[in-house]
């Protein structure tokens, strides 16, 4: 009984814990422009994270190694410190936009201004980091997340025209108003939203926070692959609330104020207090785990101690440089630049970092010296390297595409 | 410089170059530059005029719909930023973009209004005396539908959709 | 001198003839024993013609999935040879020249 609910409560946790800001607005962004006609991205994606994410995690218990651990003894110190140099930035962006997220679903709360919200989330944010146990934390931001399932329920209050929603998913064409440019841009912001490298250091690190084993490995199975799957629903319902509501309203989604409307008008204030407090949520769970990636990666690849198993004492530079990715993250917010904005660019350039971690990854789990009998098998390594080639693809497409299409506008 | 250095620099230069050769072939200047503030001002009003409609209905909160309204007038004004850094070449782009203009500013105006009567509370203590309010918001919502209607048949007539 | 100083130098053999660029250095635990394991001794350079970039692990024979990588790898570095320490006349930030008679082994590990 108790190892079903610890079953349970992984699945859950994993659902909640998918979805971020950077899913929140790409699919909205998207249902509001394409409809549903890039749901295959998020198939894709979501069948893509699984994947990695197992991976990731069976390296972390067999060998005892977190990602970063990997990539610096696999690729070198020079290699290894370009990919860190790209993987931090990346992830500094995408603190940035959790903590904008938070901040804006604060303000949608409150009317007050979320520039004033930003030194309050950056203040919890960092005594959650500094104090509470690393499952506390998982398992509370995960389910208190799960409160964005109002997305799926008000999709079904909105009664739309189910057969015309599965026609666009099923028969996916670029819509009139929008170039084929546009349309394989957010193609590849969809695929890094659901892909970000950040899930993956953070769930290798965890693996190791955790203590996994290699018996460990069948539950961790069970909560990605069912888990995983579930928030791509959840992603997907955000998409088509956007498609029932704003794009026949003739409305693309550019503000967090926006993707809440039809969740507005499907269940009035009540789905609006939930899905304020799903969207806190979610923001505050990825915002840990992007702040803790970023001090994984820098730890890791330094070889300084790290961990939340141990105490801040004696991980002193692993909480230093979270401390100082969390300052730099509040520092570009107050440029005042747009929360919204560096979201969109963050699922891009992670788009664009995704080779970087995902080869070494495939790499070590083909080693047998680190994975003994624990290898990938034939049928994992014939779709994982169908993946390392679309994520190859939309690597190299995304920078060009970005500059045509003037990043999607 | 080592070979495997030279190799990187080149496909840099090869993604930049592939990229501006893109971009030069998606954008020709005139009407197309017109287009990407327009549609933002096009969604910008009919987000407000949804945001109305649902704090008439009592859907949204006050918090929620003025939040709403104070993005959209972001939204208007790096809008009408973008429209005023562009340079128009000819007669025709020249009143073109001067129409758009006025429009955005009807459309700023309204805005304006929506975002007072949505800050307002929803029922006044003394009763009817208080102007700016829940009762604005049907007047509100007209003027946010005549703007969006003088700018869809500007967009018509200028080709842009 | 540290090893990133030597690696992806370039290789010359007596004559000034550029054989290509160091891309691995093998070393053999097998010296003197240390606190946790032996010494490492340095055994020899990997030169490869083509590129410096790493074998990313598929120098072992054993280790060859998923299959299209380790082929693309092993193309990449096709004429890969090891250089033993004693064959290497000079050694420095400059580059790394051979002595007239060295013997290029072959530079994969088989298992």
């Amino acid at each position: 009984m108790k190892r079903l609910l610890g079953v349970a409560l992984g699945i859950l946790t994993a659902i909640g814990g998918f979805v971020d800001i950077g899913d929140l607005v790409t699919n909205a962004v998207v249902g509001s422009r394409f409809g549903l006609s890039l749901a295959w991205v998020v198939l894709v994606g979501v069948v893509g994270i699984c994947l990695f994410a197992n991976m990731s995690g069976r390296v972390a218990a067999v060998s005892g190694r977190a990602t970063f651990e990997v990539i610096r003894e696999r690729m070198g110190a020079r290699a290894g410190l370009a990919n860190l140099t790209a993987s931090f930035l990346i992830n500094l962006m995408t603190v940035t936009a959790e903590i904008g997220g938070i901040a804006l679903a604060l303000q949608l709360a409150s009317g007050v201004s979320y520039m004033l919200w930003v030194p309050f989330a950056l203040i919890a944010v960092w005594l959650v980091i500094w104090r509470v146990k690393f499952s506390i934390m998982e398992n509370v931001t995960g389910l208190v997340g799960l409160s964005l399932v109002v997305f799926a329920v008000a999709l079904f209050l909105l009664k739309p025209d189910w057969g015309s929603l599965a026609s666009q998913a099923l028969h996916p064409s670029v819509p009139s108003e929008e170039g084929p440019g546009t349309y394989w841009y957010y193609a590849i912001a969809l695929f890094g939203a659901a892909m970000t490298p950040y899930e993956v250091f953070f769930f290798s690190s965890g693996a190791v926070e955790e203590r996994w084993k290699v018996k460990d490995l069948v539950q961790s199975r069970i909560n990605v692959l069912l888990g995983f799957p579930l928030g791509g629903f959840l992603s997907l319902a955000i998409a088509a609330c956007a498609a029932v509501v704003l794009l026949p309203a003739g409305i693309s989604v550019t503000t967090l104020s926006q993707v809440a409307l039809p969740v507005i008008q499907a269940g009035g204030q009540l789905a609006l207090a939930v899905l304020i407090l799903g969207v806190v949520a979610a923001t505050f769970g990825a915002a840990l785990e992007t702040t803790l990636s970023s001090g994984y990666t820098l730890a890791q690849f330094f070889g300084w101690s790290w961990g939340k198993f141990r105490r801040p004492a004696e991980a002193a530079r692993f909480h230093v440089a979270m401390i100082v990715v969390l300052l730099a993250g509040v520092a570009v917010l107050a440029t005042g630049v747009d929360p919204i904005l560096v979201t969109e660019y963050s699922v891009v350039f992670s788009a664009i970092a995704l080779p970087l971690t995902y080869l070494p990854i495939l790499i070590v789990a083909n080693d047998p010296q680190y994975m003994g009998k624990h290898v990938n098998g034939r049928a994992v390594n014939i779709v994982a390297f169908v993946y390392l080639v679309i994520i190859l693809v939309a690597s190299v497409a995304a920078i060009p595409l970005m500059i045509a299409t003037g990043a999607g506008a | 410089m080592t070979r495997s250095r030279k190799l990187l620099a080149a496909t840099l230069a090869a993604l930049v170059f592939l990229g501006g050769l893109l971009s030069g072939c998606a954008q020709s200047p005139s009407a197309d530059s017109l287009k990407g503030p327009a549609k933002e001002a096009a969604s910008a009003v009919r987000t407000a005029s949804l945001t109305v409609d649902l704090r008439l209905q009592e859907r949204a909160t006050a918090a929620a719909a003025t939040t709403t309204a104070d993005d959209m007038l972001k939204g208007m004004q790096s809008a009408t930023d973008q429209l005023e850094h562009f340079g128009a070449k000819t007669q025709d782009e020249q009143s073109l973009r001067d129409s758009m203009l006025a429009i955005f500013s009807t459309i700023s105006r309204s805005l304006l209004h929506a975002r007072d009567a949505l800050a307002a509370p929803t029922s006044a203590p003394g009763g009817g005396t208080d102007l700016a309010g829940i009762a604005q918001l049907p007047a509100v919502q007209g003027e946010l539908r005549a703007a969006t209607e003088q700018l869809d048949e500007l967009m018509t007539k200028a080709g842009i959709q | 001198m540290i090893l990133n100083d030597l690696l992806g130098t370039d290789v010359v053999d007596s004559t000034g003839q550029r054989l290509g660029e160091v891309s691995d250095v093998r070393f053999a635990l097998d010296a003197a024993p240390a606190q946790l394991l032996s010494r490492a001794r340095m055994v020899g350079v990997v030169v490869c013609p083509r590129t410096a970039t790493s074998f990313l692990g598929y120098e072992r024979m054993d280790v060859n999935q998923p299959w299209p990588l380790a082929q693309l790898l092993r193309w990449r570095h096709r004429g890969s040879f090891l250089v033993l320490w004693e064959d290497i006349a000079v050694m420095g930030p400059d580059g790394v020249r051979l002595r007239s008679e060295f013997t290029a082994y072959e530079s994969t590990l088989p298992r």
